[in-house]
């Protein structure tokens, strides 16, 4: 709901301008990205304060909507009458959407607006594919720092999620699968941006429209009342995520049960997706290349 | 161009001045051209605001209406929380918009640059209040539509209008000193803004933004009594949801309260930022990444 | 006598959890109306940090200044009213980078109370002079250095202030440019009688622009006078120069065989472009060092071997106690 503006200026760019040693393999230096990004996040510990509270107050807000809703009306459509596990599971898998998504097209933008990435990129083009492999996984420990803590504060305010230890382990391969799918259309998204730069601002507003689509804070069935916007939101993988991380969580649904089984086809149908992204970035940095645009500004 | 030319131009003998409102203004466009150019930001926060609006739209319809008249705020959550997104917009630009702009130019070393002007930085405050106020009420403007679009029980007249006029600028008013001191702490430990996002996020909690302060339990009730905008909010829904004017007794109430934190507040909270710009200003850290 | 810049004993200290560092340390200058006053000293010798109090940036641990009378502690705006400052730094900090050239300098205008149509014709004759009007509408962000630098420039004079303080205006700018503006700022002095204080690490602009000048090091004045005084002080030191028509492989035998000799003092400088070296030493005294150099090196190409005055920068080095070294 609120974006942590100041402290992603606080974020100083000092990451890359670690001589890059040569030798080092693709995932030694995915990892050394991945550390970089963790240490300057816990230099700002005040920046992990914020986040600590910030999650604190968003399941404490949804806590006291769900007194609001009306039992019935979320079990006549077809999830349990516990609004606060609801809102909950909506929240924390929302994180992931962001940071696969738009933060990856944000960070490069940053990098090359302040011309680092070009330098990344002249010592050796194996280092971006690092430093995008580094990033995903630097947005995915923080979106689960979210997730966990979301999660952890829900149950202590009696949110009716699962402790089935099954149950998790489903939740768990759900949630990566999810990942992985928006981690594909993130680095689609980032290789485009390498040429178009005006596509930043869309993306934003789209994963914030991915967010609303999903139905983070509402029974999606509610989408009907606006009609067109219900199938956009069918059409979306996130929203077939959401739906099997709830029913898993929230009521048990083994992945094979018929409620679960077309969201599941679904969302695999969108794997390819990863492939292609890294292909599509390829592309794109190949003509970044020939036309020397990685230092647009 | 000879330089004779330019020693006749720059020399020119002029007695002239620019009057403290037209700089409030020139601070205020500039203010404006800056954020015009980071359209992202406009873009995510239209965007956000557009959804957030929608989203409680589609809550509304499993949310029991008993919930909201016992507060005695109407039938329509939905209403209620549209109210409750608009306004708060304008919390966000007092609470924060002034620590947002002072980091950024301390970061970005245009605040030494201004300084070193005979202008009062309380003037390229103002301007950058002034800024943040209009931007606000274009939010507030687009929220009020949508909502009327989508059947929100507002009455619209003359006399709301004017009443939600003079709510919000003393809205602004009231919540200004909490977002001077917060920029004051900034400027001096160049540290993100944790009053800023504190108070906010207290704010969204224990205000009445989201539901009724009469769901909070006793003691945290005490806390929302302590929030200028919980008697911001609770007026502006008045007069909104019931078309009470200025006269009302509960309008007058909650005027009283914010009219206490307006008194209060500004010697304060201007003290206490004169105390973090000097003391700035002794470090040398004016300007400071 | 008129002084219009006056500190006295003008000291800053920072202070940070591990150490302290004396950035200016009682510094007592006055400079006269109509003066163009040079401020030279190394990177962090604390020019910045003088002049920041000058324009009350910054406040100072001790010690006290004037600006045409008015004291930098006691009456900041009207200081602020009658000095024009530009800080230089590479890259143009201090400049809004989201807004045009001309949005800047209109902004910063009226804050230092220049009318619309005042300002509007300031900054069409100034840009036209600097070479900036094709850009003048583009983004700051897209500026090069010297583009930002001039913009800097022209900000500083935009309310014609009488004083000017100015922190390296030529750094980062091409070399036409850099003499339009050192053209430009002596002729505020000579016609339009500014007084200008500036900083700069650049000898020769000093010595070519400056009334009188100081070097500061550590914080301290080290030197005070005219340009020519400096030099006269500093005559002292015996340079001579060595020209070879050598590569440049050579160098390394040349510059060991040249220290080996109990007349040479120190290498001060050493060229070396496309089979030719030139290389400055310092010596004792001439009528030994000159045959026993020339005898030393026969076995290589000598284009000359002669006694030269010492420039400002070697002058510099000997003033701040370094060791005159490459």
């Amino acid at each position: 709901m609120v974006l942590n503006v100041v402290s992603e200026v606080d974020e100083v760019l000092n990451i890359f301008q670690v001589k890059e040693k040569k030798h080092e393999s693709f995932i030694t230096r995915a990892v050394a990205s991945l550390y970089y990004q963790l240490r300057i996040l816990f230099e700002y510990r005040m920046a992990i304060a914020i986040d600590i509270i910030d999650i604190t107050i968003s399941v404490l807000i949804y806590y006291f909507v769900s007194f609001l809703i009306s039992k019935q009306a979320l079990s006549s459509l077809g999830y349990s009458p516990d609004y606060l596990a609801f809102a909950v599971l909506g929240i924390s898998l929302s994180r992931y959407l962001w940071s696969s998504i738009s933060r990856l097209a944000h960070k490069l933008s940053h990098e090359i607006s302040e011309g680092t990435l070009e330098s990344l990129v002249v010592a050796d083009v194996d280092n971006l594919k690092s430093w995008l492999v580094g990033q995903i996984m630097y947005g995915f420990s923080w979106s689960s720092f979210w997730f966990v803590g979301a999660i952890i504060i829900g149950m202590i305010l009696g949110a009716g999620i699962s402790t089935n230890l099954l149950a998790w382990f489903q939740a768990i391969f759900v949630l990566l699968l999810t990942i992985v799918v928006h981690s594909g259309i993130g680095v689609i998204a980032a290789g485009m941006y390498i040429k178009h730069k005006e596509l930043e601002t869309m993306l934003f507003f789209l994963s914030v429209a991915m967010e609303f689509l999903g139905g983070v804070l509402y029974p999606i069935s509610l989408l009907y009342n606006i009609a067109p916007l219900y199938y956009i939101s069918l059409s979306l993988p996130f929203t077939h995520g959401l739906e099997l991380f709830r029913r898993t969580l929230m009521d048990e649904l083994p992945l094979l049960h018929p409620k679960m089984i077309f969201h599941m086809v679904f969302l695999i149908a969108f794997l390819p997706l990863v492939y292609l992204g890294f292909k599509v970035f390829n592309k794109y940095l190949e003509i970044a290349k020939k036309e020397g645009i990685l230092a647009a500004y | 161009m000879r330089v004779e030319e330019v020693l006749e131009v720059i020399g020119s003998k002029e007695s002239s001045s620019v009057s403290p409102w037209d700089k409030v203004i020139i601070a205020m466009i500039r203010r404006a051209k800056i954020r015009f150019n980071y359209k992202i930001w406009i873009v995510f926060d239209f965007a956000n605001t557009f959804f957030m609006v929608l989203t409680y739209f589609l809550l509304a319809f499993i949310v029991k209406p008993e919930s909201i008249s016992q507060a005695g705020y109407g039938q329509s959550y939905f209403t209620f929380a549209l109210i409750g997104i608009a306004v708060s917009h304008y919390v966000t630009a007092s609470l924060r918009s002034l620590s947002i702009t002072l980091r950024f130019e301390q970061f970005h070393g245009t605040l030494e640059s201004v300084l070193s002007t005979p202008t009062s930085f309380i003037i390229i405050f103002l301007g950058d209040v002034l800024y943040y106020f209009l931007y606000s009420t274009a939010f507030l403007v687009l929220i009020i539509g949508i909502g009327l679009a989508l059947n929100a029980a507002l009455v619209i007249n003359l006399e709301t209008m004017l009443t939600l006029s003079i709510l919000v600028i003393l809205l602004v008013l009231a919540n200004l000193p909490i977002g001077i001191i917060s920029a004051a702490m900034v400027l001096r430990f160049k540290q993100g803004d944790p009053i800023g996002w504190l108070i906010t996020w207290i704010n969204n909690l224990l205000s009445g933004v989201f539901f009724p302060v009469l769901l909070l339990p006793t003691q945290l009730r005490f806390v929302s009594l302590l929030l200028p905008l919980t008697f911001s909010l609770d007026a502006i829904r008045y007069s909104l949801i019931w078309g009470a004017n200025l006269l009302h007794s509960r309008i007058i109430r909650d005027i009283l309260y914010m009219v206490i934190y307006i008194v209060v507040g500004y010697p304060i909270s201007i003290k206490i930022f004169s105390i973090a710009y000097d003391s700035v200003r002794k470090r040398g850290e004016l300007s400071a990444y | 006598m008129d002084y219009v810049i006056v500190s006295e004993d003008l000291t800053k200290i920072f202070k940070s959890k591990k150490k302290e560092v004396v950035a200016v340390d009682h510094i007592s200058l006055k400079i006269k109306r109509g003066e163009f006053f040079g401020l030279l000293g190394p990177n962090g010798a604390g020019k910045t940090t003088y002049t920041k109090m000058l324009v009350t940036l910054l406040i100072p641990d001790e010690g006290e200044a004037w600006i045409d009378g008015f004291s930098i502690l006691k009456e900041p705006v009207e200081v602020r009213k009658r000095v024009g400052w530009m800080m230089g730094e590479t890259g143009g900090r201090a400049l809004y980078w989201r807004l045009s050239g001309y949005d800047n300098l209109m902004f910063f205008a009226r804050l230092q109370n220049v009318p619309k149509d005042v300002a509007k014709r300031r900054i069409n004759a100034m840009i036209k002079f600097l070479g900036l009007e094709k850009d003048i509408h583009k983004l700051v962000m897209n500026y090069s250095t010297g583009m930002r630098v001039k913009l800097m420039l022209i900000r500083a004079l935009i309310h014609n202030p009488d004083i000017l303080i100015l922190d390296e205006p030529t750094l980062g700018l091409d070399v036409e440019s850099a003499r339009n503006v050192r053209m430009l700022l002596r002729e505020l002095v000579d016609r339009a009688k500014k007084t200008i204080l500036f900083t700069s690490h650049n000898m020769q602009e000093v010595e070519m622009l400056c009334d009188r000048m100081a070097v500061i090091n550590r914080g301290k004045i080290i030197f005070l006078g005219t340009p020519r005084e400096l030099r006269e002080k500093v005559a002292n030191m015996k340079v001579v120069e060595i020209r070879l028509v050598e590569d440049k492989g050579v160098l390394e035998d040349i510059i060991k065989k040249l220290e080996q000799l109990p007349v040479v003092n120190g290498i001060l400088s050493k060229e070396v472009s496309e089979r030719n070296i030139v290389i400055r030493v310092l010596v004792t005294d001439y009528f030994t060092a000159i045959p026993e150099i020339t005898s030393t090196l026969r076995e290589y190409n000598i284009e000359s071997v002669q006694r030269m005055l010492p420039t400002l920068e070697e002058a510099f080095l000997k003033l701040a106690g370094t060791e005159p070294r490459v």
